[in-house]
């Protein structure tokens, strides 16, 4: 059998191991799917049949796959900037593969493989439905549907590309004895500072939508189909996809394979050069360690253990763990940029008048939610699966699975609250919203992070993966898929029990709405879906975890 | 100490252990021997709550570990083959974060005389994935020691150990039986178990098929009084002959 074949059967019966989920996940991911394309076909449609903007739908529809093409290749470099360390030189089982009588080069082949799956697997599974649905919209020649999909996975193979040579370089020249450390953490602040530049280009100056203007809509439509980002490869597959709707070829397509060839070649020669070579500096002892004096146990600890007992001494250890290791701390590192990138952008939104600034505001409430479901699947989803190898020491303790759980909980929460709060009362200073609207954003941002952060870490016990040959990969098992579209489904719930006071508070007809019965009703119906939402999940998970046999 | 009655533990078709049962007193040492595959670990395993049996009951200080697991697993102490800590904390650290979760009011004394013991005082500071491995398996015996259990059960417990500490380890033995608690290891060194073991227990295909002192395991196999526990092993795990050649 090939490596590739071991590894994709081994990955395959870790999925089978627990097929509810991975049938719940699947229906899930199969519905959004669904509901992409359908969605993308309708609008297409729709846009083709605008009578005023309809000699301009082409451009429209071009430009808005430009858009997606960027937006997803952007996330699948910034993912790949955080996992390209952990999969390319810290996988558990390179030191197998490596001294397996197979060339290096086989192996490193493999794991870039792992690093596009993991990294742009999603983007690309939610891509094709939307490039299926513009196909259908538009009667499109049959082999558009495998040009376009060829062109998006060569697309997104050129930041994994730039991930696996970052992650060469980074691990070739890294101090020896604190390799892994040293390149992970450089390599996440390259993903920081890539998020934070993109932010800082403010792509909002091309296209200015001027509310006040009557005919706002259409100027909008034709500036947007101007915009020319002919350079960027997201424009080649653009060009390429719509070359193949009418079953031509074109050179944009070719333009494109020959840049994912030549990634894939020149990761190859340097690989070649210093895989090896990086992995043994990679392996290599951290210097001597200092011997040090045993010291009393800081006051902290002993406050948390006294405090909380058993819960308070797991809690201790996993704040240790979590700023010690480079994994679980540079999560934090992400966090922030993401937070600094939002309100950015917030602050960056053109908000002539009180009304416009309450619309954004509320599409602001909604957006923190799906903001902290995203977070939540990083930092708090692995929190139990990151016990690992030592999860035996959990199990032959007198502890009970809840007291594990909630220390997890317990740990993640406080860093979910400050995320998401930060979030919603930065929108209410920098948009200057009003008062109902001002007061709900926060309430909202900190019952998601209540709900998101019990939801995830239930589910992460529920379905606990103590063996994995590196983080990155717990993010795609299927209860993590299972989490995402519970999550997104609270999302919207909130989402929609806010719409009525954001609808009012655009009216300006929401002053003391908050202290009203209907608005006490709404905030009651938050609270109780948010703690169900947590304390279910968290309840059920310890459950599960309770059964679990290593 | 420990009671064993009738334990059974199938995994899908396959049954690792098939109606064990057994004993182990207070203030001995019992050698848990078998041949690869025998069941000693699946055992274990279920004494120490590492998995649930399929029927049967494990009973342990008096606790039945379904009913009153907690109980139960305060009363072990176990050390597996091969132990695996967080890499990020230091063994200081670790003692005491074991110490937290068992909720022992003063570890400090405690913790240093085992770090002293097995030979980690001057490392305790030190983070636990600069350990070798070897000093990982005495890191192990100083986590199983920590809440001084009545009952210990060590998995392999020579595995990775030098001669100083495979030393150590037979004399250790020796000390928590002779203060009344009750000690189980399984070996595949055979002259260890003959060492340091007041009774040996033969599991093969997860039935126990001999169990008794080496004195009594030779007149069981009618063997004469030099014979090595090697011989007797072999004789009582010998694959069964179908008198068919």
């Amino acid at each position: 059998m090939t490596l590739a074949g071991l590894r994709t059967r081994g990955a395959l019966r870790a999925l089978a191991a627990r097929p509810v989920w991975l049938v719940a996940a699947l229906t899930l991911l199969g519905a959004l799917g669904v509901g992409i394309f359908r969605g993308t076909r309708a609008a297409v449609a729709w846009l083709y049949a605008y009578p005023l903007v309809g000699s301009i739908a082409p451009a429209v529809v071009q430009r808005s796959l430009e858009g997606l093409f960027l937006m997803l290749m952007a996330a699948v470099l910034f993912s790949v900037l955080v996992a390209s360390i952990g999969t390319v030189y810290g996988s558990a089982d390179l030191e197998f593969l490596l001294a397996l009588p197979t060339s290096s080069a086989r192996v490193f082949a493999m794991k870039v493989v792992e690093l596009f799956v993991n990294t742009a697997g999603l983007p690309l599974v939610l891509t094709v439905p939307a490039l299926a649905g513009v196909g259908a919209a538009l009667s499109a020649h049959p082999g558009y549907y495998l040009v376009a999909t060829v062109a998006a996975a060569a697309l997104y193979s050129l930041p994994v590309t730039v991930g696996a040579l970052l992650a060469l370089a980074l691990v070739r020249f890294a101090p020896a004895g604190r390799v892994r450390e040293v390149a992970t953490a450089v390599s996440i602040g390259a993903a920081a500072l890539a998020l934070v530049g993109l932010r800082a280009l403010r792509p909002e100056r091309l296209a200015r939508l001027d509310l006040q203007d009557a005919d706002a809509f259409e100027s909008f439509l034709a500036a947007f189909a101007r915009l020319d980002v002919g350079w960027l490869p997201p424009a080649w597959a653009t060009k390429a996809s719509w070359a193949a709707i009418g079953g031509e070829p074109s050179a944009a397509a070719a333009a494109l394979a020959g840049a994912a060839v030549a990634g894939l070649l020149l990761t190859a020669g340097a690989a070649r050069l210093a895989f090896v070579r990086g992995w043994v500096r990679s392996v290599d002892s951290p210097p001597a360690p200092r011997r040090r004096p045993a010291r009393p146990a800081p006051a902290w600890e002993r406050a948390l253990t006294r405090a909380l007992g058993a819960t308070g001494a797991i809690l201790a250890k996993d704040a240790r763990v979590f700023v010690r290791d480079v994994q679980q701390w540079s999560q934090a590192v992400v966090l922030l940029a993401l937070a600094g990138v939002y309100l950015l952008s917030l602050a960056a939104i053109p908000v002539p008048t009180q009304q416009f600034r309450d619309v954004v505001g509320a599409f602001n409430i909604a957006f923190v939610s799906f903001i902290v479901a995203g977070v939540a699947l990083r930092v708090a989803y692995p929190s139990v699966a990151y016990e690992a190898g030592s999860y035996w020491l959990v199990q032959v303790q007198p502890l009970r699975a809840t007291q594990l759980v909630a220390a997890k909980f317990l740990l993640v929460l406080p860093v979910m609250l400050g995320f998401a709060l930060t979030l919603g009362l930065a929108a209410g200073r920098l948009l200057d919203l009003s008062p109902a609207l001002a007061f709900g954003a926060p309430v909202t941002a900190a019952l998601s992070a209540l709900a998101l952060t019990g939801l995830a870490v239930g589910m992460g016990a529920a379905n606990p993966r103590f063996e994995y040959t590196n983080a990155n990969e717990l993010a795609l098992t299927p209860g993590a898929m299972a989490f995402m579209a519970i999550a997104l489904a609270y999302a919207t719930l909130t989402t929609l029990l806010l719409a009525r006071p954001a609808w009012l508070a655009v009216g300006a007809r929401a002053g003391g709405y908050w202290t009203s019965p209907e608005g006490l009703a709404v905030l009651g119906v938050l609270g109780v879906l948010s703690l169900a939402t947590a304390a279910l999940p968290l309840w059920l998970g310890a459950r599960q975890l309770a059964k679990y046999e290593l | 100490m420990l009671s064993i009655d009738g334990l059974t533990k199938r995994y899908g078709a396959a049954r690792a252990v098939d109606g064990l049962d057994l004993e182990a007193r207070p203030g001995e040492v019992l050698a848990l021997l078998g041949p690869n595959g025998a069941g000693k670990t699946t055992t274990i395993r279920c004494v120490t709550g590492l998995t649930t049996p399929t029927s049967g009951r494990v009973v342990v200080a008096g606790h039945d570990t379904r009913q009153e697991p907690l109980a139960a697993k305060a009363a072990v102490g176990y050390v597996p083959d091969r132990a695996w800590f967080y890499p990020k904390v230091t063994a200081l650290e670790l003692l005491r974060y074991v110490a937290g979760v068992r909720r022992q009011a003063t570890p400090a004394a405690r913790i240093g005389s085992l770090l002293a013991r097995f030979g980690l005082a001057e490392h305790g500071g030190n983070l636990i994935e600069t350990y070798s491995h070897g000093m990982r398996q005495r890191l192990a015996f100083c986590v199983a020691l920590l809440g001084e259990p009545r009952l210990f059960i060590a998995d392999e417990p020579m595995v990775g150990l030098d001669v100083q500490g495979n030393r150590d380890v037979r004399r250790l033995f020796r000390e928590l039986a002779d203060e009344g608690r009750t000690a189980i290891l399984t070996t595949h060194t055979l002259p260890v178990a003959e060492e340091v073991a007041d009774r040996i227990a033969v599991i093969d295909r997860g039935r126990l098929v001999a169990l008794g002192t080496l004195a009594e395991l030779r007149a069981l196999t009618r063997h004469p009084a030099n014979a090595s526990l090697e011989d007797l092993f072999l004789a009582l795990t010998a694959p069964v002959s179908t008198g068919a050649a």
